[in-house]
């Protein structure tokens, strides 16, 4: 048992990240990048939130979202924290996110077998600590359910990065941000327009779009993972 | 006065398989092992024998001999041991000392019989009832019962025993006139120590002992000389006894059938609570555990695992709430058991000093998911991943169970892709589906195809990539990947199987 000191303290550092949660202010312990300067932008405090959710829909496979969906999950990374992967359809390909630069040795993949499973198990995974974030393509969700993962994800400060089909666009939604993911033809690099349909802490009558070049991500992703010579230290506390 | 009992099991390893696999009994069977590279035969039944395979014969000389009906199995050494040490502690019912011999590997079970014959009614009888058991278990063997262990064991595994049924009683003190003709490896000597023996003419055990004792260090060294002792009682041996290993297991059954659920949920918090308590004097905790919740006409059964060794109620109590959540009982409980199927010492864990690869027990929040998740959804169903280098794309990885904790040796581990970040798709379809597509005659790429009824214009094709396995495996792999733009910019995987032209999608970027 906690002393009520400890207790107090606790509480007071819990109600201290909810109030941060709220009035967003940037620091890497809050926010992270999406990974692509021009979607930064578009968001009232430049990076998505942790311990929230985010929506990538897309009209259709092989779109892009699921690349950014990795993207984010990666620049949510901490040490020593994990990324989950929730794939009931057992079609993500780990060599791909390894190549996009998904670290595996921290990602932990889950196969559930059905719907009412899925749901159960990426409440859990938002729920735990020490997970960074959740990579789950759920295609309907009730309101109930999107609150509850919201609930979850708040409470932990995990993420939550909802891959999911553009027919669910007219369902409410309670994540903090949603993306609308539209590729676009183009004959030199791949290009996508994404438009932010919903963001909290913005006006919904300013729609907001921008074009996205995925080898900006690869770019920059050599720049800053060039290369590992030595395996990194483990961190001295952990138990 | 000491006397003690011998079990020989000729061709143990077999004779362990056959006793766990008895469609295997009666067939030519073999046991390969790998040594520097070469597969030989390390073991083979009877059967095998007749068709001319030895041990120590190249295994591609002994399936050549009989390709089809032969049986291959690999050695295990490791499990002949354990089912050996196993045996060994079952025959706990003959005598409260019961050992291996100490020679590597070991056949032969050792026992103290000093004092039972008395319990048996005779020796006579003590050797028929543990010769009856072991048949009665499946297991030939053969028994000599002697002063020492050294003599008992001569003669278990080289005594004439053709018209006696495989058991021998040597009285008390003629162990000398037992021992004289059986051959010099009796005495448990080296081998190099027999073939210099053998060299200078000495045939069996008796021709040894003739000679001077005083000479026999000096010229053969100390170890013929304690055996020699060891056999005849001069010279002290003792039988290392297998040590015990705790077996954990709590049985709870009701005067009354429970229906309610909260009431079943009672009485499992409650035997758990018992069964954490004896664990805990050991200082052990579960990894796995078997819960048998018995029905009135039917016995509900499922396992609990944790990836780390716990010793808490609570824990396996939320666990086994989250399996009975989907296992509906229909009929009231009579009964309930918990068996620990697997502990391991609740040591502290050692820190990793490279973090090479999280084993996801560093946090005891993340080893809870774990244990949630793969309770509710299976072992199988949470998992990390490994690359491999294989240039098939469905074999490029492998799944491992996180349950099973972190492989001893990281075999072949990619350290750097063969591919960059968009050649490869996030979304690879389970098995490759025919693309039904317009075939541009000049190019021989696909102008449009169809999928999920609609049609798609491509508008870019980058490519080929092609990918090979090479005739040695079995189901070869001829492909030529191309990534495929449509008009409305989506992009796909897809290749030409090259035996016949067809085209596949396998996957979305």
């Amino acid at each position: 048992m906690l002393s009520p000191a400890a207790a107090a303290a606790a509480d007071l550092q819990r109600l201290r990240r909810l109030l941060s949660q709220s009035h967003a202010d940037w620091s890497s312990s809050t926010h992270f990048s999406t990974g692509f300067a021009a979607l930064d932008r578009l968001l009232p405090s430049g990076g998505l939130l942790r311990g929230s959710l985010i929506e990538w829909l897309s009209a259709s496979p092989g779109a892009g979202a699921g690349l950014l969906a990795v993207a984010a999950a990666i620049q949510a990374q901490r040490p020593g924290n994990v990324v989950v992967v929730i794939d009931r359809e057992r079609r993500f390909y780990p060599p791909a996110a390894a190549a996009w630069g998904l670290d595996l040795s921290s990602a932990m993949l889950v196969h559930p077998a059905n719907l009412h499973e899925e749901q159960w198990a990426v409440e859990q995974a938002l729920r735990a600590e020490h997970v960074a974030a959740v990579i789950a393509h759920p295609p309907r969700l009730d309101a109930r359910t999107f609150r509850r993962f919201q609930l979850a994800a708040e409470a932990s400060g995990a993420v939550g990065l909802l891959v999911r089909p553009a027919s669910a666009r007219p369902e409410r939604s309670w994540a903090a941000a949603r993306w609308l993911v539209e590729p676009q033809p183009s004959l030199t690099s791949w290009r996508l327009r994404i438009r932010l349909l919903h963001c909290r802490g913005r006006y919904a009558a300013e729609s907001a779009a921008a074009e996205v070049d995925l080898d900006e991500w690869i770019t920059r992703f050599d720049a800053t993972h060039a290369c590992h010579l030595a395996p990194e230290l483990a961190h001295s506390t952990a138990r | 006065m000491q006397r003690m009992l011998a079990i020989w099991l000729p061709n143990w390893p077999i004779q362990r398989l056959v006793n766990e696999s008895p469609e295997l009994r009666g067939r030519p069977l073999l046991l390969a092992e790998t040594f520097a590279g070469r597969s030989s035969v390390a073991a083979c039944s009877r059967e095998a024998q007749r068709l001319g395979i030895h041990p120590g014969m190249p295994l591609a000389e002994a399936s050549a001999l009989a390709p089809r009906r032969l049986q291959i199995k690999p050695h295990d050494p490791l499990a002949d041991w354990q089912s050996l040490a196993q045996l060994a502690h079952w025959c706990r019912r003959f005598s409260p000392t019961v050992g291996l011999e100490a020679s590597d590997p070991p056949r032969t079970l050792l026992f103290d019989a000093a004092g039972l014959a008395s319990l048996h009614g005779s020796e006579q009888s003590l050797l028929d009832r543990a010769a009856r058991e072991m048949a009665r278990r499946g297991f030939r063997v053969r028994l000599a019962l002697a002063d020492t262990i050294g003599a008992a064991y001569a003669v278990a595994r080289y005594g004439n025993m053709a018209n006696i049924h495989g058991r021998q009683i040597i009285p008390s003190g003629v162990s000398r006139q037992a021992l004289a003709p059986l051959p010099l490896a009796a005495l448990r000597l080296p081998d190099s120590l027999i073939a210099t023996l053998a060299a200078l003419g000495f045939e069996c055990v008796g021709d040894v002992l003739q000679l001077p004792r005083e000479q026999l260090p000096s010229r053969f060294g100390r170890q013929l000389l304690l055996r020699i002792d060891q056999a005849l009682g001069a010279a002290p041996e003792a039988i290392v006894s297998v040590k015990q290993s705790p077996e954990f297991a709590v049985r709870q059954s009701f005067e009354f059938p429970l229906v309610r659920q909260d009431a079943l949920r009672h009485a499992l918090l409650t035997l758990l609570e018992k069964l954490a308590h004896a664990l805990l004097v050991h200082r052990a905790g579960v990894l796995r555990l078997k819960c048998l919740i018995e029905c009135e006409s039917e016995i509900v059964a499922f396992d609990v695992g944790v990836l780390q060794a716990t010793a808490s109620a609570a824990t396996f109590a939320e666990l086994i709430d989250l399996q009975l959540e989907r296992t509906r009982l229909t009929r009231p409980a009579t009964a309930i058991a918990l068996e620990v199927l697997q502990h391991a010492p609740l040591a502290q864990r050692q820190t990793l000093f490279f973090k090479a690869q999280h084993d996801f027990s560093s946090s005891p929040a993340l080893a809870a998911l774990v244990n949630r998740l793969a309770n509710r959804l299976g072992r199988d169903a949470v998992v990390r991943c490994r690359l491999r280098h294989d240039a098939q794309p469905e074999l490029a990885y492998r799944l491992e169970r996180v349950l099973d904790g972190l492989p001893a040796r990281h075999k072949g581990n990619v350290k750097r892709l063969p591919f960059g970040p968009l050649d490869r798709p996030l979304d690879l379809l389970k098995a490759p589906t025919p693309l039904n597509a317009t075939i541009d005659a000049v190019s021989g790429l696909p102008q449009q195809f169809s999928w999920e009824g609609r049609r798609h214009v491509v508008n870019q094709v980058w490519g080929p990539e092609r990918i090979d396995t090479g005739w040695w495996r079995r189901r070869r792999v001829g492909r030529d990947y191309y990534r495929l733009e449509t008009a409305a910019g989506q992009r796909i995987w897809s290749y030409r199987r090259r035996e016949d032209g067809r085209w596949f999608l396998h996957g979305f970027f």
